[in-house]
């Protein structure tokens, strides 16, 4: 396990690949984590395509989803989900609380669930509660599998915004009124996802241990410089975990590609979703600030909040400029047609066998790493233990320490004040902040 | 039935254009959990929240939670700014010394650099040669660091 240098071919001759060699296929992985990351985070509100085709295998057709093959694809609550069949029109996509749907007795479940018939796409905007479900095909059966329904939240550690929240007022003429009390509302709106959905969702089988490419190895007598083929962690050690160092150094930029973070602005293009993952509140002073005995304008329950922020989970774009595939440098490797003759054969990969390798290798270790390379996002206090980088914005929940309401009644005039607040000035006290982390594991 | 509708507490607008609503309910475990609805008519949740608020009730506390911040924005971004820098700043400081050190302490590239810009440190100037010549054959950056350590230190 270690950084090898590949060879390339110069001038018909063999050579190390220079240092920006590496820079570009190590930011290539980084471009593959952006377009088929493993590691991800699926929000409340999201919308995820499952590209759904049709392949024969072994005599009968099958549903692959993002290119593998039956797979059982996870949808979440509160979320939209589309199956998008265009590539398969002849097979379209149906639900069902039945494994196989109608083919096996059950019936289509409709709850939520669109077909649309011009474009080919099946769309369910999961509700609280939906049951667990099964893809099918429409007109033919054993072509699908499980939709598991999971709740959202979960994985990802939960924000608690703390609200103040008004009493009830008993008797408008004699100003009485409850006490100010807390509440602290949950949202658990983000999940930690791993899947194993697309392109390199199959880790590359090295059973020759020639799948990686070539490097010289040397024990400093140039007499015995041999050439051997990378092995799996060989390539992970070159490439991917420098590249997931650099994806978890707490940047947003096109050397992060594919990270979440968490922003203010609703109007950004790379949101995963519109609904807030947190909304920071305060409690609205005003809206218990009545008026005159007799006219006040009381609000008809207490706790309707005053937003101060909303905040957004968002997504670090795909950038390809940084390393087009077409351009990727060339490494050689041990063709396998030619391990069982005497003349055991090297040739160049061509841009899209070293993307393949890149992207299979990239999904596996991020996804799941024995040397602490795979990718955790989860959320904590800024002063808090759990490890990891801030990616984006400082979540803050706050409230007034304390409140009060309290009457005036010659007057009969409703007024709601801070108490304790020494600036005078009804600044809320920054509650605690959280901050969403990335870290390697 | 949603999974808000037999612990429903409240649910309010959250947007200008009305298109989001936010339900509180009580959890299983007794949170209150903040859900969301969007305001899309088809939508199973919406129709489920419907059977429990009415959307009148809904607009007519949207209309009053749309009263201006008695807050001033600047003082908030003032206070969590001076939060967040009690916070995080000394924990971050060292935290990334440390990563920084560990991760590229034998790279030449930040190795070379730091031994121009210590030989330069008056201190180091008119240290003994002995300093100046150990520091030139460090090895790392942690090596550097300490031989400048025992500079400082008059050792």
């Amino acid at each position: 396990m270690a950084f090898r240098r590949p060879l390339k071919i110069v001038d018909s001759d063999f050579q190390e690949m220079t240092d920006s060699d590496i820079t570009l296929l190590r930011n290539r992985a980084i471009v593959n984590h952006g377009r088929e990351q493993c590691v991800r985070i699926v929000s409340e509100g999201s919308t995820i395509t499952f590209t759904i085709t049709v392949q024969n295998v072994g005599g009968a057709n099958e549903y692959f989803v993002n290119g593998v093959q039956r797979p059982n694809v996870k949808i979440t609550e509160g979320s939209t989900f589309i199956f998008d069949w265009s590539a398969a029109p002849g097979h379209p996509v149906r639900l069902s609380t039945t494994s196989d749907g109608t083919h096996a007795g059950g019936v289509e479940y409709t709850t939520g669930v669109t077909v649309d018939t011009v474009n080919k796409k099946t769309t369910i905007i999961v509700a609280a509660g939906t049951p667990l479900l099964n893809y099918y095909c429409e007109n033919h059966s054993g072509m699908g599998r499980r939709a598991f329904t999971t709740t959202s939240g979960s994985g990802i550690n939960e924000l608690i915004d703390t609200r103040k929240v008004g009493g009830a007022i008993s008797e408008v003429d004699s100003a009485s009124a409850g006490n100010v009390t807390t509440l602290l509302v949950s949202y658990d709106r983000m999940t930690h996802y791993i899947d194993n959905l697309g392109v390199g969702a199959n880790p590359v089988i090295d059973t020759n241990k020639i799948s990686y490419p070539v490097y010289y190895e040397s024990d400093g007598n140039s007499a015995h410089l041999k050439i051997r083929a990378m092995t799996d962690s060989d390539f992970k050690d070159t490439f991917i975990r420098p590249a997931i160092t650099q994806l978890v150094n707490g940047g947003t930029g096109n050397q992060n590609q594919g990270v979440f973070f968490i922003t203010q602005d609703s109007t950004s293009s790379n949101l995963v979703s519109s609904t807030p993952v947190f909304i920071d509140t305060v409690f609205d002073v005003s809206t218990y600030s009545g008026g005159d005995s007799g006219n006040l304008s009381l609000p008809e329950d207490s706790d309707q909040p005053l937003i101060l922020a909303k905040y957004y989970l968002a997504q670090s774009p795909v950038d390809s400029s940084i390393s087009p595939g077409s351009t990727l440098p060339q490494m050689l490797l041990i063709d396998s047609a030619s391990l069982s003759t005497s003349n055991p054969i090297i040739r160049q990969t061509d841009s899209g066998t070293t993307d393949h390798l890149l992207i299979t290798s990239i999904k596996q270790t991020s996804r799941n790493d024995s040397h602490g390379y795979a990718i955790k996002y989860q959320t904590d206090s800024a002063s808090g233990t759990v490890p990891g980088t801030q990616v984006g914005t400082s979540i803050i929940d706050k409230a007034f320490t304390n409140q009060t309401i309290f009457s005036n009644n010659i007057t009969g005039y409703f007024q709601a004040l801070p108490y304790g607040d020494s600036f005078g000035a009804n600044v809320p006290t920054v509650v605690s902040t959280y901050q969403l982390k990335i870290r390697k594991e | 039935m949603a999974i808000f509708t037999e612990k429903f507490i409240t649910a309010h607008f959250i947007d200008y254009k009305k298109t989001q609503i936010e339900v509180l309910y009580k959890s299983d475990l007794e949170k209150t959990v903040s859900y969301h609805v969007p305001v899309i008519w088809s939508h199973p949740d919406l129709k489920d929240l419907l059977k429990i608020v009415s959307l009148e009730s809904l607009e007519r506390k949207w209309d009053k939670g749309m009263r201006k911040a008695a807050v001033s924005q600047n003082q908030v971004k003032d206070a969590i700014q001076k939060r967040i820098e009690e916070q995080t700043q000394p924990t971050a400081d060292v935290d990334s010394v440390i990563k920084f050190l560990k991760e590229n302490s034998k790279e030449m590239k930040h190795l070379f650099p730091l031994k121009v810009k210590i030989l330069a440190l008056p201190e180091i100037k008119n240290a003994d040669k002995k300093f100046k010549d150990k520091i030139q054959k460090a090895k790392n950056l942690w090596e550097t660091i300490g031989i400048v350590g025992e500079v400082f230190d008059g050792k």
